[in-house]
């Protein structure tokens, strides 16, 4: 909580656990309560009750909002450095999911004032040299707003550049590029240091888990890296000015309590990968046996020590054997095809696979030339035969293998 | 111990050793790529070392191709069933780029399936690493993506197949509608009668 002062009336604003802003208090009386509504959107309270509804654009600006009654209560338009115009109603103006609460003309970021009719920020990057990318001009003045990408950046801290909009609040992705912002990546190594510091069965990081969890969903947040991760479904690139940012196919980034992307973590450093996903001790905390199986399934593969996550990578490098045995239920048979890279359409060949695997004779020789063994016994049935079934034998060892290192793995907490 | 333990243990070498030096010649490949390529692709600078993991990658692959091509036919193997029933029944992604992905893996089966079935000579170990390159050039932006450069893979596999085809043709005796064949067998030339 923070309190202001202005002459004898003071204010005090509450934030919630992420650093989002709650409330505006004045002692015990509420003044005004922000509640975060699904797709971006935001119910507005004050000491009479629910006041409106207010709609945001995508990049979080409050552009309509509405009364309970159905009716507008304010509509208002934003130049792409934050200019209002076009006002009517009650306009209480909300840029990129920030409030003009404290001084008229100024919206309250996190850690910086922010001016619209300016377009910049009053004052520098706290953080200082730091901040700046030799590689991208636009970073070399501290004072510039989102390396002057307004319409497809956001900077929901008043640190961090991000190509999306805010995670703290509002629930929507943020993702950092060090190569637009090298000071927002220093920061979020930092915050991840303190987590890692924090440990891993500490109440911070379980209290952490639980938060992320619930903004994430379950299924898409694990323990990785050094530190908590979260699964992206971005869809593509985009480009702007030169620059190209990164938005993936769907795949992992660390995220601290602020999301980000260490850097280069997409590309996929493979001994990083490799030692992150393959190793002992991936158990996270709170979960069991069965979900960290689950979970992990497709990391130990050549996909994940690739840290690739998208469909060709599943399809054509994923583990097919934990895919079968551990995969998502739930899921269906449609979804192991598509996300896991495997199918309930092929468990009874590949269950009569697998115990055929199981015999030591069998993963020493593979029986890769004769006429038994694995992948004849798998394949059999689809009429393939002879080299086919050798390669695919040879796929299935590989991924029992690599099964066995995953089962150990999630025998053991980090 | 018996000669047949041995011979198992032996061959487990073979193939194991073969998969961990594909494993282990990616990490120069990958690494080579982000410092050069990839770097190139983020307007970053290039670092010339990486010039130099990747030629180190390249010897890898190439000295070991004729191993863990089986595995990379494996993989094809068994994306092309999965990426069947992924056309058939819908979902993740379009359908289009489904079917981009899936003529690629289809092509790649059977290329490969070719390159394997016979004895892998240089040039085949050289497509092969080329057609390892291709696939891993554009991977920053995601790993058998449908991209122009996975085709440009497929084309190296493809000459690698016409190199045989052209050797075959070229082989035969005139007049007699035999051919000088590799015999996998027997690890040694031999004619075949064309007429069987």
């Amino acid at each position: 909580m923070v309190e202001q002062a202005r002459g004898t009336s003071y204010t005090q604003i509450v934030y919630g656990p992420g650093g989002g802003k709650l409330a505006l208090m004045n002692g015990s009386t509420l003044s005004k309560a922000f509640v975060p509504l699904p797709g971006g959107g935001t119910a507005v309270y004050t000491s009479s009750g629910l006041i409106y509804y207010r709609h945001s654009d995508w990049l979080g600006n409050g552009q309509l909002a509405t009364t309970t009654t159905r009716t507008m209560y304010f509509d208002a338009a934003y130049a792409p450095y934050g200019e209002s115009y076009a006002t009517s109603g009650s306009v209480d103006l909300d840029f990129t999911g920030q409030k003009q609460d404290t001084v008229s003309g100024l919206y309250d970021f996190l850690f910086r004032e922010y001016n619209a009719n300016q377009g910049r920020w009053p004052w520098p990057d706290p953080a200082g040299m730091g901040a700046v990318n030799v590689t991208n001009p636009q970073t070399w003045n501290r004072y510039a707003y989102v390396a002057n990408m307004p319409l497809n950046a956001t900077d929901p801290l008043g640190l961090i550049l991000g190509p999306w909009s805010d995670v703290v609040g509002t629930g929507r992705w943020s993702i950092q590029d060090p190569n637009l912002d090298p000071g927002a990546a220093f920061i979020n190594s930092a915050i991840q240091d303190f987590l890692v510091q924090a440990g891993l069965n500490s109440p911070i990081q379980q209290g952490f888990q639980a938060y992320l969890t619930t903004m994430y969903g379950t299924d898409n947040v694990r323990w990785g890296n050094g530190g908590w991760q979260a699964y992206v479904p971005y869809p593509s690139w985009t480009s702007d000015n030169g620059f190209t940012i990164h938005t993936g196919n769907g795949h992992w980034v660390d995220v601290g309590s602020i999301g980000g992307e260490t850097a280069n973590a997409w590309w996929g450093n493979f001994f990083e990968n490799l030692f992150s996903h393959w190793s002992w001790g991936v158990k996270a905390p709170n979960q069991t046996y069965r979900q960290c199986l689950s979970q992990n399934s497709s990391n130990y593969s050549l996909a994940g020590a690739l840290n690739q996550h998208g469909k060709g990578a599943q399809l054509v490098a994923g583990n097919d054997v934990a895919s079968l045995l551990f995969g998502n239920p739930s899921e269906g048979m449609a979804g192991l095809i598509t996300a896991e890279g495997a199918s309930h359409t092929l468990q009874a060949g590949a269950g009569t696979a697998v115990t055929y695997g199981r015999r030591t004779a069998s993963i020493f020789n593979l029986n890769l030339s004769g006429k038994t063994g694995p992948a004849p016994a798998a394949l059999g049935k689809t009429g393939a035969k002879g080299i086919i079934a050798t390669a695919a034998a040879y796929k299935f060892a590989a991924d029992i293998g690599a099964t066995i290192a995953l089962i150990g793995g999630c025998l053991t907490h980090p | 111990m018996k000669d047949s333990v041995m011979r198992q243990i032996k061959s487990g070498l073979r193939w194991g050793g073969g998969l961990a030096v594909f494993l282990i010649a990616l990490i120069p490949l990958v690494d080579g790529l982000r410092r050069t390529v990839w770097a190139a692709h983020a307007h970053q600078h290039v670092e010339p070392i990486g010039w130099l993991e990747l030629v180190f990658a390249a010897v890898l692959f190439a000295s070991t191709a004729s191993i863990w091509a089986y595995y990379l036919l494996g993989c094809m193997v068994f994306g092309a069933i999965k990426g069947i029933a992924l056309l058939a029944m819908g979902g993740g992604g379009t359908p289009l780029q489904t079917a981009e992905l899936l003529l690629f893996i289809l092509g790649t089966t059977l290329l490969l399936t070719s390159v394997v079935s016979r004895p892998i000579m240089l040039f085949d170990r050289i497509m092969l690493t080329l057609f390892v390159f291709s696939v891993g050039w554009q991977a920053d932006r995601g790993l058998f993506v449908p991209d122009l450069s996975l085709f440009v893979g497929l084309v190296f596999l493809f000459a690698s197949w016409c190199s045989h085809f052209w050797k075959r043709r070229h082989s035969r005796v005139p007049g007699s509608g035999d051919a000088l064949l590799w015999s996998t067998t027997e690890k040694r030339p031999v004619m075949r009668s064309g007429k069987s």
